[in-house]
């Protein structure tokens, strides 16, 4: 199931997964946008904007009610970071043709409501886009600003990737902050959204049972006959050499009014998805920190007792490990010592070849079931191309299986410290008051 | 052993229920995917704290149905399950709710081999005084982590405002003082009453034979026959809510509000529930769904933001409706709620509205088996409740919009209403401050 990859017309690429295996069919629309500080913010607001209202569906309610009636489509906005670029766009889970009564598809209904939303919004008299919705968007995108801090480990991840990528474009925040937003006019949005369509180019996923030749026709019928795209630039390169470390990790503690507390530490490696240590880097993750029978899992919670929760992630668009752990604030020193201590670990080649083979094989397994998921598909294979590797799924499994015991060494010794966050929780155990706190 | 096939002409699926002789239950859904997900389930959860067997009355601490899930994973050698299914380089995993206690994994290579272990695992307790001392630590990281998300705090309280007595009004996890009571031998006695074969379903979906299933259940169950199932003692619960609103302070930018209508009538047999739960599923789709006029209404008027739910949930022993979100305001969205209930109840449902939102379920119906785990997941919520899943897409066709109507006049009473709200800390110091 590689994709294929098709051009249906000027600055549109559509890559294909056909498949017969799923009983809904996935559709993306993204565009890719270099992350910068005084368009980054204006970019998630426009798209929530344009997704309140059109001409054809001019309230929430009507484009809703349109979806609902094609067999409840959904159309949701994505927006998140590759690297240092941003990839924000809107994606479609469609129910396949063979379950519909009429038995025909539903894919150009789908494409003509996303074209109303990206190409003809609501417009006031002066060709603003509706200030009703400007206003009332910037006003959610600062409470989602705020609403941050209800989800501790979120909040506390955040604020650590700042503090780690504070010299990079992947260190803004895609929400912006709560002043730049507010500033926003519907005439400045406007015309970040008119630019945004002279340097359009759209990249379309499809997983699903049509043909490549239907859904470009498809495309050509609807994306086709809206004007964007004339002032188009060649997009520049995703990832950018990778930064060092710093020279001293630096050493942030926030507190804020939970119980638990986070500790989040991050690390840079010294390879990306195109590097040649990739695939070493990946088995390391998944020996530290990811598998249950990972040195982190095992140590910090099951030996120690320390924590519910202890893992690592591998951003591979960027290079960085990125570990949490979410504990009671009072045993914040032991556990950062026997984090360290599990590093140290793997820096010594102090694991059983039993290990490596269960980490390994737990790759293998999740990298088999990633043809289960369109969205999984596509996150691969899309995330691929952004970066220009033709590796496929096949490929990337086999360079996992070939990953020696002296390459998780090197993987691990090439961990340089970078930030340690922490948040601190200041609440007292047991906040059981509110069952006593009825009106 | 009674083999019995389901099929549905609708989905283009089949699954088969094979009876064992031991009393253990098996489902096999085939479907050809890369991986296949597994899982055994005992009809055992958090709210069975209280039951009666060989005519004894036990009562056991809170939280001990997860407790148990916990430390099933250790086994008597030292050796911990988990790190047996990485070897397999199967991904195990476990989880309690209310009602059930269900351990899983999934796998694209060795299936019979990662079966077998979890067969022998659930069914093979091993727990010592220091294991248990162990696992308190990590269990109340766990209670910790959960108290500071104030939506699940929120929908908690909920359930602590709707029900008086029902034990779904409290923890899954316990709290720290009741998992501090619990024993190797309280857990022991947990296990061999609810761990029983008659009481475990084996539910597995992807590409295998019914053959393949039964051959590792032949070797790997232990020889039982069927025993009675200990009877649960659910204390009686009173139609209306316990009380009307309850709320709390919390680190939080903006109040959450929980609506919860309680549902009084659990119909007694497994049809009559499944058809009113189709039925009252469809009724919030229509008050409540992203297209209708409550959520758009107070969305445009900036009462409430997109993170909005509206539902209903029901199971042999508590049922509700929920509605929740974030508003400044959450009283205002409670007067909202019952206003716009009174017009649709003098307006009756649109019939575009009606078909609009039964097509939206049915879609959701269908693309439910796109995946491995959800198949599995759901099948074993249908099969506990003692009903047949692929009856579920014609029940929802067959639901009118007359039926929708009459309970609209009837399920929402204000005696039935609670609302739950959390809100922000700086606002408790503020109530403080106007009081003094």
């Amino acid at each position: 199931m590689i994709p294929t990859v098709h051009s249906p017309m000027d600055g549109v690429t559509l890559r294909v997964c056909r498949t017969e295996k799923f009983k809904s069919n996935m559709l993306s629309v993204s565009a890719v946008l270099p992350i910068q500080k005084d368009s980054v913010y204006k970019t998630s607001l426009l798209f929530s904007v344009l997704r309140r209202g059109s001409c054809r569906y001019p309230t929430l309610a009507d484009l809703n009610a349109r979806l609902d009636y094609l067999y409840g489509t959904e159309i949701a906005i994505h927006n998140f970071y590759r690297g240092d670029s941003q990839i924000v766009g809107f994606s479609a889970e469609l129910l396949g043709p063979e379950y519909l009564p009429q038995g025909a598809s539903l894919l150009r209904d789908v494409l003509e409501v996303l074209c109303q939303i990206l190409f003809h919004p609501l417009l006031d008299g002066n060709g603003n886009l509706t200030e009703k919705y400007v206003e009332s968007e910037k006003k959610l995108q600062c409470d989602a600003i705020r609403a941050l801090k209800n989800n501790p480990r979120a909040y506390a991840t955040a604020r650590c990737r700042e503090l780690i990528y504070q010299d990079e474009p992947c260190g803004l925040s895609p929400n912006g902050r709560e002043e730049e937003v507010m500033a926003v006019t519907p005439a400045e949005l406007t015309q970040h959204w008119q630019a945004l369509l002279q340097g359009l180019s759209l990249d379309c996923f499809y997983v699903g049972n049509q043909e490549p030749a239907e859904l470009t026709r498809a495309l050509q019928d609807t994306l086709g006959r809206e004007t964007f795209g004339d002032a188009r630039q060649p997009r520049g390169p995703l990832c950018r050499a990778l930064a060092s470390p710093k020279e001293t990790p630096l050493r942030a503690e926030e507190e804020l009014p939970v119980s638990q507390g986070h500790l989040m530490m991050g690390f840079r490696t010294n390879a990306t998805l195109t590097d040649p240590g990739f695939s070493a880097c990946v088995v390391m993750n998944e020996l530290l920190g990811v598998s249950p029978i990972s040195k982190l899992f095992v140590n910090v919670r099951e030996k120690l007792s320390l924590c519910y929760s202890c893992g690592s992630s591998y951003n591979f668009y960027k290079g960085t490990v990125l570990i949490h752990c979410g504990l009671d604030p009072v045993n914040r020193d032991r556990a950062e010592a026997e984090i360290l201590s599990q590093l140290a670990a793997l820096q010594r080649g102090d694991f059983t070849a039993e290990e490596l083979a269960a980490a390994k094989s737990s790759l293998e397994n999740s990298y088999r079931q990633l043809t289960d998921s369109p969205g999984a598909m596509e996150s691969f294979y899309y995330g691929r191309a952004l970066l220009g590797s033709t590796a496929t799924i096949d490929s990337t499994r086999a360079d996992f299986a070939k990953v020696t015991r002296e390459d998780v060494i090197a993987a691990a010794c090439g961990l340089r410290a970078d930030t340690v966050y922490f948040l601190k929780g200041t609440l007292e155990e047991g906040g059981d008051e509110d069952e006593d706190d009825g009106v | 052993m009674k083999t019995t096939e389901f099929k549905s002409e609708l989905l283009r699926e089949r699954y088969l229920r094979i009876d064992h002789p031991g009393g253990l239950s098996v489902y096999v859904f085939p479907k050809k995917m890369s991986g296949t997900y597994a899982l055994l389930s005992t009809a055992y959860g958090s709210i069975d704290n209280a039951f009666c067997i060989h005519g004894e009355h036990v009562e056991v601490p809170d939280g001990i149905a997860h407790f148990l899930e916990h430390k099933l994973f250790e086994n008597e050698d030292g050796s911990d399950s988990f790190g047996r299914f990485s070897a397999l380089g199967a991904d195990a995993n476990a989880y309690t709710s209310y009602q059930r206690t269900a351990y899983l994994f999934s796998c694209t290579g060795n299936f019979e081999a990662a079966l077998e272990e979890l067969i022998t695992f659930v069914t093979h307790p091993y727990f010592t005084e220091a294991s248990v001392k162990k696992e308190q630590g990590i269990i109340a990281e766990e209670i910790r982590m959960y108290e500071d998300h104030p939506w699940d705090r929120a929908q908690r309280n909920l359930l602590c405002a709707m029900y008086h007595a029902n034990p779904v009004r409290k923890n899954i996890c316990g709290s720290y003082a009741s998992i501090q009571r619990i024993t190797p031998e309280l857990l022991y006695r947990c296990h061999e009453v609810f761990y029983h074969p008659s009481n475990l379903t084996l539910v597995v979906c992807g590409d295998v034979t019914p053959e393949q299933v039964m051959a590792v259940v032949e070797r790997a169950l232990p020889p039982s026959t069927p025993a009675p199932l200990p009877e649960r003692i659910l204390p009686q619960e009173p139609p209306t809510v316990a009380k009307r609103e309850i709320r709390c302070f919390m680190q939080v930018a903006k109040p959450l509000f929980y609506i919860g209508v309680k549902d009084p009538v659990i119909p007694a047999t497994p049809a009559e529930r499944l058809r009113r739960d189709a039925a009252l599923t469809l009724l919030d789709e229509i008050l409540f769904s992203r297209s209708g006029p409550f959520y758009n209404e107070l969305f445009e008027e900036g009462l409430i933001t997109p993170a909005f739910y509206g539902g209903y949930s029901s199971t042999d022993r508590f049922a509700y409706h929920c509605i929740s979100g974030e508003a400044d305001d959450p009283h205002l969205v409670l007067e909202r709620f019952w206003s716009y209930l009174a017009r649709m109840q003098r307006e009756g449902i649109d019939p575009m509205t009606f078909e609009r939102c039964r097509r939206a379920l049915y879609a959701d119906e269908i693309c439910a088996y796109d995946s491995t785990e959800e198949i599995a997941n759901r099948l074993i919520s249908f099969v506990q409740d003692g009903s047949e899943m692929f009856s579920y897409p014609a029940l929802l066709q067959s639901i009118t919009k007359e039926e929708l109507e009459e309970y609209l006049r009837t399920v929402f009473r204000e005696e039935y209403v609670s609302l739950s709200a959390v809100y922000p800390l700086e606002q408790k110091n503020e109530e403080v401050m106007t009081n003094a």
